[in-house]
């Protein structure tokens, strides 16, 4: 799933082992988000979501999810 | 983070009672070994291995938690490390895909050894059916729990 976490983070100047820390993650879980290997759970999404003082729809890109 | 801290405090008392066990388990048996059936020198340095082996696991464990203890980021560190979601959805993956493996393994070397040897066979029977009980045994709990 795309997300706007790299984006989010550098503007905030953080480094992946700074955002995992803050949501209680591994850095490797961060890495794995932003290139789109892994989709965060809801709790996780709205940990950064909240964070970064945004929505989970303004951070995680659903458009691309398949309907059913 | 202080009712982790109490978890990893407990984990580190339970180590050393079970670290205990095995070494007490292990002298037992070794100064009984002249009752016990005779056994060959593979099997005697495999019983050790695996003694040695454990007791260097559960030293490197007490180790580790009385270390995370002793300050509050290196406990919110190993709690990231073993409740991290993505680790835990690795581990879930791994013993998924090792159970069908070691599932379809199973049977067909049952199957393979039926026309060689009976003892072999009905060993990897027994296994077998083991097996599939706890498997089925969990598949019912965890759908009536979740």
């Amino acid at each position: 799933m795309k997300t706007r976490i790299q984006e989010l983070r550098k503007q905030h100047k953080l480094s992946q082992e700074e955002l995992a820390l803050a949501v209680g993650v591994t850095r490797q879980t961060i890495t794995s988000l932003e290139v789109e290997k892994y989709t965060a759970s809801l709790v996780l999404a709205y940990k950064i979501a909240k964070y970064f003082d945004l929505t989970i729809e303004d951070v995680f890109d659903f458009s691309e999810l398949e309907e059913i | 983070m202080e009712k982790y801290k109490e978890k990893v405090r407990l984990r580190v008392i339970y180590l050393t009672w079970i670290m205990l066990l095995t070494c007490l388990i292990n002298i037992v048996l070794l100064s009984n070994r002249n009752r016990l059936p005779e056994i060959s020198d593979f099997i005697l340095g495999f019983q050790s291995g695996v003694f040695t082996g454990l007791l260097f696991v559960f030293i490197i464990f007490i180790v580790k938690y009385r270390k995370s203890m002793k300050s509050d980021e290196a406990l919110k560190k190993l709690y990231i490390e073993e409740n991290d979601e993505r680790g835990q959805l690795i581990g879930y993956k791994v013993s998924v895909f090792t159970t069908v493996a070691m599932l379809i393994l199973l049977a067909l070397s049952t199957v393979v050894a039926g026309f060689f040897n009976e003892l072999i066979f009905f060993t990897l029977l027994g296994t077998l059916g083991v097996f599939l009980i706890i498997f089925c045994a969990f598949t019912v709990y965890f759908k009536k729990t979740l």
